[in-house]
């Protein structure tokens, strides 16, 4: 059973008791709190006894004897070591010296111990939740070559020996330790295997801490795995032990050690607060891998439930980084990314604002409060473009009069909006500039044609849908949407105002010719009736545009201009009609 | 200043400084100066000065004299190869202390490594000699001096069984009265470290020696 602690305040006197370093006055005040402080109070008698044990334990005083041999001993040593030409040579490892080799070695072999001891446990324990088996996130460590590489006497080597094959996993490195499980369960382990840590290598700090220690001093065994070579997934264990526990110089190690631990060190610098989110920030701002890192940390870090760490973040990061943690958090307002967008206007907090739910209202909500600068409505717009609201209608016709650029898309975004009979209206007046009204109107048919086109004809509007098609047409020659739209517009354009536009429509569609887009036979479908339409001009376009379209002229010139002239008395468009269809089809006209 | 650091300064007491509490440290780096220039008589008397510290740690490390006098005779053979170095030192008197420990318990480290010694073996060579016979000449009954033999053996073996890394910090600061940063500047990390070393070994010492301190608790 633990004992029970000392008063903070306390502690550094006592433990100067033990060492042999209180004063006089130090130890007056110790007894003086004592007195009214049990804990201390045997904190206190427990330090005096310990101080007593190893006072009795001190080594004997050297006596003189024997104090000149010993000096004769070391300048003989030095006398020997003289090279020829009389100088002294560097220091180099004599008898007692190591050989670096075998140190390095050594050492590897027992933290290749450490890891066969660590899988040892493992097959001692049920599964704990901070050791669970996981298919490749995990960083592993092959632990039968580990354990051929270990002493024979370390405990757990042989048994891991017998296990080839078998790996050292230690759970998703991105996810925090469950600390009181994993310590349980070591903990656990090491009694079934007569672990002793005593009697275990120096590098084996961390098992020597959890056999003893409260979980509090855990960061020091952590911190002794941390500063070895050792396997990375005991290393990564050991960052994340650390996480909640480190201080500026943990932190300062873990940024060190970024590139090596990545996933456990990012993890563990959030498990560390704020600071450490701090840091990982700060990475995030190098780019490459470590940056990376940082990035992934921190955004899953906004998306979990501990930590924001956008309320961390410093004012100079870059703006993309930032908004890339932002989209993964779910509890940033659409608002504070919207104003974040019109600030600084980087994309990704646009594409942030816009993964919210509430980002119209936001979008509204702005529009409303304030009447956006210049800067700010150009941005507006862009964001109108992917989530519209009906607000921000009148912003958008006043951009794309301006001539904004973003405006033609987002006025294609709010044509359910309203937005249809706006590009009618000011097209209608004339109030665009050409290459605006253009690009509008390319975007506008682009988003939904049927929609102009249903405005155009309620409207009556079917002239100016048909010349804005044609010039976005003319301006876009891949559209494909014109020619359906025309045809359209020549079956349903009704009533007289309607006539000449039907007419013009079928006479573009005679001109442009086939295109890609919707099938021939659709197209075709749409023209037969017009064919035979009572108005001989329509009918005439008709088969002009039948034929340009690729239908079979199953009906001959004669027919045409038949046609033509149940309207009265040849024209100049009969005649033109008439000579059109005798070129294409080789027959004369009648 | 500890009873310690008086020990450490006696030697030059009787080399003739007096009571002075600079001249120990003045006298040593006159003699510094003097043994960096290839003075042998300047540098038999550092020994003389330093051997004992030198030897008694390296004797808490190896385990055994024959292996501390060879450990303590190795560390003045380094320092004096190595004297130029601590020329530019700010204070040389302390420089020098502080690194002829660290050389001791780098070669202490070394040799226990390259011969596998396990902590039990060298506690028990440490108390080779020192048993219950050596402590007959006292005027305590032999069941008191068994049984203080007895108790001086467990702590013994409880010191030695503690992690190396645990051990030699504390060594230096409970049984030889160093200071935080002097065992931080000897054994080569931050005095933050050293507070966190000296404590788990303490804890671990407490825990071995929980017996002990009962046995203290009854009496």
């Amino acid at each position: 059973m633990r004992a029970p602690r000392p008063c903070r305040a306390w502690r550094e006197s006592l433990r100067e008791l033990v060492d042999g370093h209180a004063s006089l006055e130090s130890v007056a005040a110790v007894e003086r709190h004592a007195e009214t402080c049990a804990n201390c109070a045997a904190e206190l008698q427990v330090a005096r006894r310990m101080r007593g044990l190893l006072d009795g334990a001190a080594v004997a005083e050297l006596t003189r004897a024997g104090e000149e041999a010993f000096i004769e001993g070391v300048f003989s040593r030095i006398d020997s070591d003289r090279s020829p030409t009389g100088e002294a040579p560097p220091l180099r490892p004599r008898r007692l010296a190591p050989r670096r080799a075998v140190q390095l070695g050594a050492a590897s072999l027992v933290l290749a111990a450490a890891a066969a001891l660590l899988l040892v446990v493992r097959s001692h324990t049920a599964r704990p939740h901070g050791l669970e088996e996981r298919p490749s996130v995990a960083p592993r460590v092959d632990l039968a070559a580990a354990a051929d590489n270990a002493p024979a006497e370390t405990v757990g080597a042989r048994s891991a020996a017998d296990r080839p094959g078998r790996e050292l996993v230690l759970g998703d490195e991105r996810a925090p330790l469950d600390l009181e499980r994993f310590t349980a369960d070591l903990l656990h382990a090491l009694d079934a295997t007569g672990f002793d840590p005593y009697r275990s290598s120096d590098l084996q700090p961390l098992l020597l801490e959890l056999d003893m220690l409260d979980p509090t001093d855990l960061a020091r065994g952590a911190r002794g795995v941390l500063g070895t070579d050792g396997p990375q997934a005991l290393r990564g264990a050991a960052a994340r032990l650390l996480g909640p526990r480190a201080d500026v110089r943990d932190r300062a190690l873990l940024r060190d050690q970024f590139s090596t631990l990545g996933h456990a060190a990012a993890r563990s610098l959030l498990d560390g607060g704020e600071r450490g989110v701090r840091i990982l920030w700060s990475l995030s701002a190098e780019g490459g891998e470590r940056g990376a890192i940082a990035v992934d940390a921190l955004a899953n870090a906004s998306a979990g439930e501990d930590l924001d760490p956008l309320d961390a973040m410093p004012a100079e990061t870059d703006p993309s980084i930032a908004a890339r943690v932002a989209i993964a958090s779910p509890d940033r307002m659409a608002r504070e990314l919207l104003d974040r967008f019109l600030a600084t206007g980087e994309s990704p907090w646009l594409d942030a604002w816009a993964t919210r739910e509430d980002a119209e209202d936001a979008l509204a909500q702005t529009l409303e409060r304030r009447p956006p600068r210049d800067v700010e409505r150009s941005r507006l717009v862009r964001a109108t473009t992917l989530r519209p609201v009906e607000t921000a209608l009148p912003m958008v016709m006043a951009a794309l009069v301006d001539g904004d650029r973003s405006a033609p898309a987002a006025l294609a975004a709010l044509l359910p909006l309203g937005g249809a009979d706006a590009l009618l209206g000011a097209t209608a007046s004339g109030r665009l500039r050409s290459d605006f009204e253009d690009a509008a109107w390319r975007a506008a048919i682009g988003a939904n044609a049927d929609l102009m086109l249903e405005a155009a004809l309620r409207e009556g509007a079917a002239a100016v849908l048909v010349s804005a098609t044609m010039r976005a047409f003319a301006a876009e020659a891949s559209e494909d949407n014109p020619t359906l739209l025309l045809v359209r517009l020549a079956a349903r354009a009704s009533g007289d105002r309607a006539l000449s536009s039907r007419i013009d429509a079928l006479l573009h569609l005679a001109a442009i010719g086939p295109q890609s887009g919707p099938p021939a036979p659709l197209l075709l479908d749409e023209l037969a009736p017009l064919r035979q339409d009572p108005s001989p001009r329509l009918a005439a376009a008709a088969w002009m545009a039948w034929q340009a379209l690729g239908g079979e002229l199953d009906q001959t010139p004669a027919a045409i201009d038949r046609a033509l002239r149940r309207g009265g008395p040849p024209t100049a468009l009969h005649a033109r009609l008439t000579r059109a269809v005798g070129r294409r089809s080789g027959a004369r006209p009648h | 200043m500890t009873s310690r650091a008086l020990k450490l300064l006696s030697p030059m007491e009787q080399a003739g400084t007096g009571g002075d509490p600079g001249a120990g440290a003045r006298a040593i780096a006159e003699r510094l100066e003097r043994a960096s220039r290839g003075d042998r008589a300047a540098f038999s008397d550092l020994i003389r000065i330093h051997r004992p510290r030198v030897q008694r740690v390296a004797l808490r490390l190896v385990g055994n004299h024959e292996d501390a006098e060879d450990v303590a005779q190795e560390t003045f053979v380094r320092a004096w190869h190595g004297l130029e170095t601590l020329r530019e030192a700010d204070r040389p008197a302390a420089a020098f202390s502080s690194w002829l420990l660290g050389i001791a318990v780098h070669l202490s480290r070394d040799l226990q490594r390259a011969r596998g010694r396990r902590p039990e073996d060298a506690a028990a060579s440490l108390l080779d000699g020192q048993g219950p016979d050596a402590l007959a000449g006292s005027m305590r009954t032999p069941s008191a001096i068994t049984e203080e033999a007895e108790t001086r053996r467990r702590v013994e073996l409880a010191i030695a069984a503690l992690p190396e890394r645990l051990r030699v910090p504390f060594v230096l600061r409970a049984l030889e009265g160093q200071s935080y940063d002097h065992v931080a500047r000897i054994t080569g990390v931050r005095a933050a470290t050293v507070r966190t070393q000296l404590v788990q070994a303490r804890r671990a010492l407490r825990r071995m020696l929980g017996p002990l301190l009962d046995e203290e608790d009854g009496r």
